[in-house]
């Protein structure tokens, strides 16, 4: 367990240090900086343009810069935001509430709405309610994020006033709720059907299986057998897709959060890498891959507890 | 700032676009208040508040980086900032500049100008606002170190000085009627000295605060969510104002589609922004309104440099002669803007509409004739003309006018290659001159900062002007621009710009084609803002909105 955590641990330092790399790398030879994202198109003279670059640092050579923003993150630093010249984790913990609440409550949804989907459609192969679970997965996977934001705003903020169109809500649970139902669900809907088509198709895997036609055989319930020889053992590939699940909500706060216009992580990067602010960018993307890391450890984990003939050193 | 291609979603427009369009596809388009493209205007103001309101929500466009006033740039900010901040001068919506926190100003020579402070006005925190201050927050703005937007305006100022207890003089190199007026813009804003000073970088960020002496104060600022101001109770001007909003929470809403459904459904209250694509259906809304007011905004083409084909007039005239004035007005503006015939447009002649309006009306009509280009093109003798338009490529408006313009070019005998730029590559446009020399035209939204078009001018049609991007020079333009410039009547200073537009319109540096209307957008419980640009970033209108 331990050396397969410290494994882990030196993946993910590594992980990082060159995505770290690769992320400064391509802000460096993106087009564009932030002294022309803060004027915009609003006449400059040179003076001014060049007072800002110095402002910035931004004429220092790229390795000294790189070196310099990685020098202080490693002691937990990440410097200050050129744009809002404000410290970056501040910028970032003042956010982290709402992209954890985003992504708990599209979690729940997806995993809740697909097992059960999944599970009714395995069980019951070839009926309506089969045929209309496909229709639905389908529909949801090709259904990008902003594409739901927009039709669920009108739907149920415009239309029929039950939500806010906008805004993360703080404050109380039951506010957090209201305006994040509309961003969660809009954030589950690709990733629900992941869910149910994984579960469905390992229901039917397993319910195909000699252990299962034997426990029928013996003369056990379908109830029993199929809660105790199939779910259990249809659960790990499930939880793979759960984990997949988790990241993918993560990377998709960015759209959604944009879409609806919440205080989240995911869209603070979205400004921050139209303004070019380097700083802010690197941390949320260090963060992501953190979080990544944690989710697909957490998930490793899960296997020895769903089956112990899974060991840690080999599923590494 | 509307500077309506720099703050939009990009994604997320076209689908506001189409569901704009879905949504007004069935019902019939009375169209009863818009103006069909160039014909009289019909602007349309608000009733006036008669009672305080608790709480108004109004959305920006995006979330101002700072409110430092040296720092800010950009409609976003500046429209808070004007009910925060203010300047010894301010520019009423009439464009008048008239005394704010100088109880009178002098001028005992064309150089000088001698102001005295009114007596009593407080900060936030309740300190006097000194001569000091003063001092301090005008040599701030100039100082390039603070990188002001505003700095290149006080290139005529030598001293700044406190000449008595409550006295200042600004002593200026050369006559400048600009910088005066300039003085009612984010660059005079008086902040408080030692509190900037010990802020430092800090200042006028969600944690550094602002220290002003404005109509409202900055109470929180949620980074990401939203700004809150709530009425100074100190405020030197009460008595003549009341501040009927009691407190205002100011949200960003980047995304046109977002934002249009939150005016629709009440979670917003108002807006100088809604997306010109919503025009229609906010104006089926049966819970507020859209209002049409003067603006200073204006989109052009412009000419990228000196070289190149359009070297020749002709051609630049064949240019103006092709474009579809009345199919952009009615398209892409929602025939909410007018065509133009000038540079500056209608909205931004301040109190001088005598002089400019006979004039602009003798200038070309704007309207399309291809015969008319055909025979330039033709004239100009240049086998095979084409050249490069540079378009924001993911803004689809601008890039129907680059398709638009490109199609009818191609009738008149002219190519055009369309390049739709990136964000980021279209910006570049603006600050590098390399960028440019790969183009021969691009595109533009811009808008006059004051009401005077001897700024605007003056900017784009002299030499190290800030928008001069070709490098345009015509001496007898400079000259007139330069003795307007040094003009402090108003009446006369707008005699010689208006000659100087003569010239510069025949020379075409930028080649103007549409004045979008300012643009408000009011829940029906809500009366009194302004409506009218550039006069909603510098003049405190809050205290104006309330019950109607």
């Amino acid at each position: 367990m331990l050396r397969f955590l410290a494994r882990r641990l030196t993946g993910s330092a590594v992980a990082l240090l060159v995505s770290s790399f690769g992320v400064f790398g391509a802000m460096y030879l993106a087009p564009g900086d932030p002294v022309s994202f803060l004027i915009g198109n609003r006449g400059s003279t040179p003076e001014l343009r060049a007072a800002l670059r110095s402002q910035y640092r931004l004429d220092d050579p790229f390795l000294e810069r790189y070196w310099r923003w990685l020098g202080s993150a490693v002691q937990g630093q990440f410097g200050e935001s050129l744009l809002q010249r404000q410290s970056v984790s501040g910028l970032i913990s003042a956010r982290l509430a709402t992209t954890a609440w985003l992504v708990a409550l599209a979690f729940i949804v997806a995993v809740a709405v697909g097992v059960c989907v999944g599970v009714a459609a395995g069980r019951w192969p070839r009926r309506l309610l089969d045929d209309a679970v496909s229709v639905a997965v389908s529909a949801s996977i090709a259904t990008p994020a902003f594409v739901s934001a927009v039709l669920l705003i009108s739907l149920f903020a415009v239309g029929t006033g039950w939500f806010p169109v906008f805004g993360s809500g703080s404050g109380s649970v039951v506010g957090r709720l209201h305006h994040l139902a509309l961003p969660a669900v809009s954030l589950a809907i690709g990733w629900w059907a992941l869910i149910a088509q994984t579960t469905r198709a390992s229901i039917r895997s397993e319910l195909g299986k000699e252990h299962v036609e034997t426990a029928l055989a013996r003369g056990l319930s379908s109830g029993q057998v199929f809660r105790r020889h199939v779910l259990r053992n249809a659960l790990i590939p499930i939880s793979t897709s759960g984990g997949l699940t988790l990241a993918g909500l993560i990377a998709g706060t960015a759209i959604v959060e944009t879409a609806f216009q919440l205080d989240g992580v995911g869209g603070l990067l979205i400004s921050a890498v139209s303004g070019r602010d380097f700083p802010v960018v690197q941390a949320v993307v260090l963060l992501l891959v953190v979080a990544f890391a944690l989710v697909n450890t957490a998930v490793d984990v899960l296997y020895t507890v769903l089956d112990p003939r899974v060991r840690l050193g080999s599923a590494a | 700032m509307r500077t309506t291609f720099l703050r939009r979603g990009r994604l997320c427009l076209i689908l506001a676009t189409t569901i704009a369009l879905a949504s007004c596809a069935g019902k019939s388009r009375d169209g009863a208040s818009a103006t069909p493209g160039g014909q009289a205007t019909q602007y349309t103001q608000p009733a006036k508040a008669t009672a305080a309101i608790d709480r108004v929500t109004w959305a920006l466009r995006s979330e101002p980086t700072t409110l430092d006033s040296g720092r800010a740039v950009g409609g976003d900010s500046w429209s808070v900032l004007a009910n925060v901040c203010e300047s010894l001068v301010y520019q009423q919506p009439d464009g008048r500049t008239v005394p704010a926190l100088a109880e009178s100003v002098s001028r005992p020579d064309d150089r000088t100008y001698v102001f005295t402070l009114r007596h009593g006005v407080r900060f936030f925190d309740g300190k006097l606002v000194t001569a000091e201050d003063v001092v301090f927050s005008l040599n701030r703005s100039r100082n390039p170190e603070t990188g002001s937007f505003f700095a290149g305006y006080t290139d005529r100022v030598s001293s700044i000085e406190k000449t008595g207890a409550d006295q200042i003089t600004i002593k200026l190199s050369k006559p400048d009627a600009i910088f005066y007026q300039m003085l009612s813009t984010p660059l005079g804003h008086i902040l408080q000295k030692s509190y900037t000073q010990s802020r430092g970088t800090a200042y006028g960020t969600a944690t550094g605060g602002v220290m002003c002496t404005g109509a409202y104060r900055v109470e929180d600022w949620r980074k990401g969510d939203s700004i809150t101001l709530e009425p100074n109770p100190d405020w030197w001007n009460r008595a003549n104002r009341p501040q009927l909003t009691q407190q205002a929470k100011f949200v960003f809403l980047s995304d046109g589609s977002t934002l249009t459904s939150a005016l629709l459904n009440g979670d917003v209250d108002g807006t100088f922004f809604p997306a010109a694509t919503a025009i229609p259906r906010l104006k089926q809304s049966t819970d507020g309104t859209v209002y049409f007011g003067p603006s200073s905004l204006l989109h052009s083409l412009v000419v990228a440099h000196s070289g190149g084909i359009l070297a020749d007039p002709k051609l630049r005239q064949a240019v103006a002669e092709i474009i579809d004035y009345k199919g952009i007005v009615r398209t892409a503006f929602q025939s909410a803007a007018e065509p133009l015939r000038a540079i500056a447009p209608p909205g931004s002649w301040g109190t001088q509409q005598a002089v400019y309006r006979p004039a602009y009306d003798a200038l070309r009509q704007p309207e399309q004739d291809l015969d008319g280009a055909r025979r330039l093109i033709l004239e100009s003798g240049v086998t095979n003309p084409a050249l490069t338009l540079a378009v924001p490529g993911w803004l689809p408006e601008y890039r129907t006018f680059g398709e638009t313009f490109q199609s009818d070019a191609r009738k008149a005998g002219l190519t055009v290659k369309l390049q739709l730029l990136q964000k980021a590559d279209f910006l570049a446009l603006f600050g590098d001159k390399s960028a440019r020399a790969k183009v021969d035209l691009f595109y533009t939204d811009y808008f006059a900062s004051i009401p005077d078009p001897t700024e605007l001018y003056t900017q784009l049609g002299t030499g190290g002007g800030s928008i001069n991007y070709s490098g345009y020079r015509n001496a007898e333009v400079t000259q007139l621009l330069e003795q307007a410039r040094a003009t402090a009547d108003d009446a006369q200073r707008a005699e010689l710009t208006v000659k100087a537009q003569g010239l510069i319109m025949k020379d075409r540096p930028w080649i103007p084609f549409a004045s979008p209307y300012q643009l408000l957008y009011l829940n029906k419980r809500l009366g009194g803002a302004v409506n009218r640009s550039p006069a909603f970033m510098y003049w405190p209108w809050l205290p104006d909105v309330g019950k109607r």
